[in-house]
């Protein structure tokens, strides 16, 4: 008896307090906003170097951006100029959309901490960037945690060089490559104190669920773009963020020009 | 060094004129509250035929005066009290007078209760009382001091609900809160939607927007000295209330009779015993979620131990803790935040003239996140602990009020102190730093006539703080007072403050989580100049108090973090400040009536408030988030009968400056992950929301049960369910595909109208 009195008097202070709608749809007028344009470029040892560019836009304005189509884009490397060219033929094995490509025997060297120097022209202006491909680390094992529920946490070990500050991006996806995912973390080494690392996420999987893990080591710029992302996509509905502006690695618009390098497992749980 | 010896001086030429003050007839008492027999800090007494003569009773509500001739009368005032005038002859040794509160009751006097107001130099000032807070409609029926402060002119609210405090521009951090002259670190519970300063223990406050005494130093923007209740040292008291969200009992009187007597007063809420039952009525329900348990709880205590007639010693301690907490077999997430504050203060009234006190204090602050996992834990700690010791010496003289004192602090700051580690044992990681800083000041303060129309107080104060390298800086402080006629002052005022220890925030709100950092090599100490102008007048025979002020603050070294800037689990917090400067401007409207059944007050302020930092908005100025330009408050208290009386406030402000996206662009990422919308911010705090308004209304019925007094009190809380905006953000809306079709702005309110019946007592 003392528990449903409880339990109405819980019911009536819950009813009071949401018994209106604290949400609601409302119309603002934004500024007019400048286009600008965006570049995503990302350099895979053994793939063709690939670009996407097109124009950021006013938040109301469209649901398609625009692509910038006549660019001047180019890549040098040990002194080789590679050029990229308007193509938005998707190739076979492409998982993601780009409009500017190299020819297909141009291929990203395993050339790790090299410096790659971007160069991109827009209506007559210059931006360039440099960039490099982090060393590749190895994931050392995968492991399990199973609860009584049949849900399990996956857990990652890997290695991590002490003198040197890392940045490193932990992905799992659930099922397979492009499944749900259902960690993201970003973190650099400055928390760690031994080169033995491990991270762990919550209960997300079910007992005999395959999980993709990847695991990249990020390059500085890259791990600072992101960041500056999750930063601005947290203060868009968290009253108590600051607003952040995306640290772009490209001067003068918004992009992140960078290498990619990471190690991926597949475990059945 | 100069510093010191001057003070070493002054003590010393106090102590050797004390005894051509003792002779005479002395007269001493206590002066006492006739409703519920407290005493009263503060009150003022004078002679009536000498009027040069006069004192103000300390902590204790006792006084003393020397050399009274039998003939004269004293008069008693207090703000909100009913004026007293007694002969001397008719005054027992030691005896108490009672004052009659004229809120509470129809006392209409002919004396002027602005005349303290109007006399004294200081200006830019609020005092509330606990009685006049408790009048009034509040939020879920928690009597909050610090919110009813935020009715006043020149200090905002930090948003809907929040107990925070800003003041003529300052942030949040630039408010020094003082318990019984002990350093409260954060003054906040459930993230700042109540205040830590519990209504029971608490006798009154004052906030100081500028004009500050040389006493105060170490915040750039306000002080807030709150002082509690002291206890009865005649009679047993127990005072309690239960209410929608919490309870509170506080037990007060004599434990030894006439020696050593206290009060307790204890509060904690209860919506956790209300959800655990809910979880387990609920529980093994497969898409039921349990709700974590949050609840907070906080003990007041106060002692007080009579040496003699001229020599006290006060205890104040007090205990918060919040507490959310969430367990289930995998996981055991435990928050945990709070201040610990114990200090003793041995006050000394050397000569009717002439009073020191002497304390030592430790506030301690700290927030604790652990979280175990089956294989893995982790524990985070941060916090400031701040060890002080203070000494004050106050000297009445015919025509000067001298005041002077020291200082001295030190503190540990922990920053961040994170631990990790695999049940295995094989993988741990730990970062965190240890932080130790000292600091201190020296003053010296003279309150005098200098014509008959004009009264000075000048003040000096040294600070000095020693982390990485040594920082000092002189802080003059002056206020003029200008008696144009009997009922209309006119004054002005100059500080300067320095701001040595900082609190890393980023979010506009008082979280658990902010954490204080000290000034080194980076961050440099804070500096604020402000100047206030402005005039006070009595009329309709003194039933009606007016004052106008206009104030410019400038503001150096204030801080802000970089974009993007990572506070958490971060123990180099210096490379995420940046600084810059500040300003804020405007002017303070305010009306009040004190006396009769109907009482009140009305607040307006004007006001502009702008931040620069060369590396946020390009450069360029702007708005703080917190910058309201209108600001309008309005409180009507109307006793009907002894039974009942209700209270309305309504308040008016301009929306926040907010920062919104202006465009977006579309992240492809890596492999795998579905594209997603990156909105862009161009201009900070370059929006408003909408204007922010809301009506509560209080009843209270009181009622004389056989035991004692009793109230049953209604607040409500928001009456016309205005929606106010407590943040606007945009939405993707996508299609079954999960393809983004359209964008939409929505606005989010926090509380819509809240009924609320508090039951109180007194036994």
């Amino acid at each position: 008896m003392v528990i449903k009195v409880r339990h109405l008097l819980f019911l009536i202070s819950t009813l009071i307090l949401f018994q209106c709608n604290f949400e609601k749809e409302i119309d603002i007028k934004l500024p007019d906003y400048a286009k600008t344009p965006y570049i995503e470029c990302y350099l895979e040892p053994g793939k063709p170097y690939r670009l996407l560019a097109y124009k950021s836009i006013g938040y109301f304005e469209g649901l398609v951006p625009t692509p910038i189509r006549d660019a001047n884009i180019s890549i040098t490397h040990r002194g080789e100029t590679i050029v990229l060219l308007y193509d938005t033929i998707p190739r076979i094995g492409d998982i993601r959309y780009y409009n500017y490509r190299s020819n297909d025997t141009s291929k990203v060297p395993v050339h790790y901490n090299e410096a790659f120097n971007l160069s991109i022209t827009i209506n007559g202006a210059t931006y360039t960037s440099v960039s490099s491909i982090s060393p590749f680390v190895s994931i050392d094992s995968l492991y399990k945690n199973c609860n009584n529920e049949a849900r399990c946490q996956l857990g990652i070990r890997f290695k991590d060089k002490v003198n040197t500050t890392d940045y490193y991006r932990f992905l799992t996806f659930a099922d397979s490559l492009g499944g749900d995912v259902k960690q993201d973390f970003l973190l650099n080494d400055e928390l760690f104190d031994t080169e033995d690392v491990e991270l762990a996420g919550g209960y997300s999987f079910n007992d005999g669920q395959t999980v993709v893990v990847r695991l990249y080591h990020l390059t500085q710029e890259h791990y600072d773009f992101l960041v500056s992302v999750k930063n601005s996509q947290n203060a868009n509905g968290n009253p108590f963020a600051q607003p952040a502006s995306i640290k772009s690695n490209i001067p003068g618009i918004i992009g992140i020009f960078t290498g990619l390098n990471y190690d991926s497992k597949e475990k059945n749980l | 060094m100069k510093g010191i010896v001057w003070t070493c001086v002054f003590y010393l030429i106090i102590l050797l004129t004390q005894e051509s003050n003792a002779q005479g007839n002395r007269i001493e008492g206590f002066i006492k509250d006739q409703s519920d027999s407290s005493t009263m800090i503060g009150a003022v007494i004078h002679l009536k035929y000498d009027k040069t003569r006069g004192t103000t009773t300390d902590e204790n509500g006792h006084f003393i005066l020397d050399n009274v001739h039998l003939k004269e009368v004293l008069i008693i005032d207090n703000v909100g009290y009913a004026t007293v005038e007694i002969p001397v002859s008719k005054i027992s040794a030691t005896s108490s007078i009672y004052l009659k509160s004229i809120a509470r009751d129809e006392v209409i006097v002919e004396g002027n209760l602005y005349q303290d107001q109007l006399e004294s130099t200081q200006m830019s000032t609020v005092t509330l009382t606990s009685k006049e807070a408790k009048l009034l409609p509040a939020l879920f029926g928690e009597v909050d001091l610090l919110k009813t402060l935020q009715l006043k002119p020149g200090i905002q609210s930090g948003g809907e609900g929040s107990s925070g405090l800003y003041v003529r521009g300052g942030g949040a951090d630039q408010n020094l809160f003082l318990l019984d002259g002990i350093t409260v670190y954060n003054p906040s519970h459930l993230f700042g939607f109540f205040s830590v300063f519990n209504a029971d223990a608490v006798k009154s406050i004052t906030l100081y927007k500028g004009g500050f005494p040389a006493k105060y130093g170490g915040r750039l923007s306000s002080v807030v000295d709150v002082y509690t209740n002291k206890g009865d040292s005649s009679k047993y008291t127990v005072n309690g209330g239960i209410g929608l969200i919490s309870s509170r009992l506080a037990l007060d009187g004599p434990i030894v009779k006439g020696k050593l007597w206290g009060i307790i007063s204890v509060r904690r809420t209860y919506a956790d015993i209300f959800t655990r039952a809910l979880n387990k009525a609920n529980e093994g329900k497969e898409k039921y979620n349990p709700i974590p348990d949050y609840y907070f709880y906080d003990v007041n205590l106060q002692l007080t131990y009579k040496i003699n007639n001229r020599n006290h010693l006060h205890f104040t301690g007090y205990f918060g803790r919040d507490i959310f907490k969430f367990k289930n077999e995998n996981n055991a997430f435990a928050f945990e935040w709070g201040n610990t504050l114990a200090g003793i203060s041995w006050v000394s009234t050397i000569d009717s003239s002439t009073t020191l006190t002497t304390t030592a204090s430790i506030s301690d602050y700290q927030y604790k996140l652990k979280n175990e996992l089956s294989s893995f834990n982790f524990k985070l700690t941060s916090g400031i602990r701040d060890y002080s010791a203070s000494s004050h010496l106050t000297k009445v003289f015919k025509k000067h009020t001298l005041q002077t004192g020291i200082q001295l602090n030190q503190f540990v700051f922990n920053i961040s102190r994170l631990q990790a580690s695999s049940s295995d044992g094989k993988v741990q990681f730990s970062n965190g730093t240890k932080l130790y800083g000292t600091g201190g000041g020296i003053y010296a303060n003279d309150v005098f006539n200098w014509r008959a129309r004009w009264i000075i107080n000048a003040g000096l104060r040294w600070s000095w703080f020693y982390r990485e390298k040594f920082f000092q800086g002189l802080e003059p402080r002056l206020q003029i007072n200008y008696r144009l006629k009997e009922r209309i002052s006119i004054k002005a005022s100059y500080s300067r403050m320095y701001q040595y220890i900082h609190l890393a925030n980023n979010s506009g709100a008082s979280l658990p989580t902010d954490i204080w950092y000290p000034s080194g090599n980076t961050p440099a100490p804070q500096r604020s100049d402000q100047v206030a102008m402005g005039y006070e007048l009595s009329f309709l025979r003194n039933k009606l108090f007016f004052s106008n002020e206009y104030y410019y603050k400038y503001m150096k070294n204030v801080l802000d973090f970089r974009d993007g800037a990572q506070l958490f689990v971060n123990d180099s917090l210096q490379r995420e400040f940046v600084f810059g400067r500040g300003e804020s401007y405007g002017a303070e409207f305010y009306l009040e009536k004190k006396q009769g059944k109907t009482t009140g007050w009305i607040g307006y302020t004007l006001s502009w408030t702008n931040r620069q930092f060369a590396a946020i908005n390009h450069g360029n100025w702007f708005p703080a988030r917190y910058d309201r330009r209108h600001d309008l408050s309005v409180v009507v208290i109307h006793k009907l009968n002894s039974r009942f009386s209700f209270s309305g406030t309504f308040v008016y402000g301009t929306g926040q400056a907010v920062s919104l996206p202006v465009g977006r662009f579309y992240l492809q990422d890596v492999d795998g992950v579905r594209p997603s919308t990156v909105p862009i911010y161009t201009e900070r705090n370059g929006f408003r929301l909408p204007a922010y308004h809301r009506m509560d209304i209080g009843i209270v019925y009181h009622f004389k049960p056989k035991w004692g007094n009793a109230d049953l009190t209604l607040s409500i809380y928001n009456i016309y369910n205005r929606r106010n905006t407590y943040f606007i953000y945009f939405e993707e809306i996508k299609d079954e595909n999960d393809i983004p079709v359209k964008y939409i702005a929505k606005q989010v309110s926090l509380f819509p109208i809240i009924p609320t019946l508090t039951f109180n007592f007194k036994w």
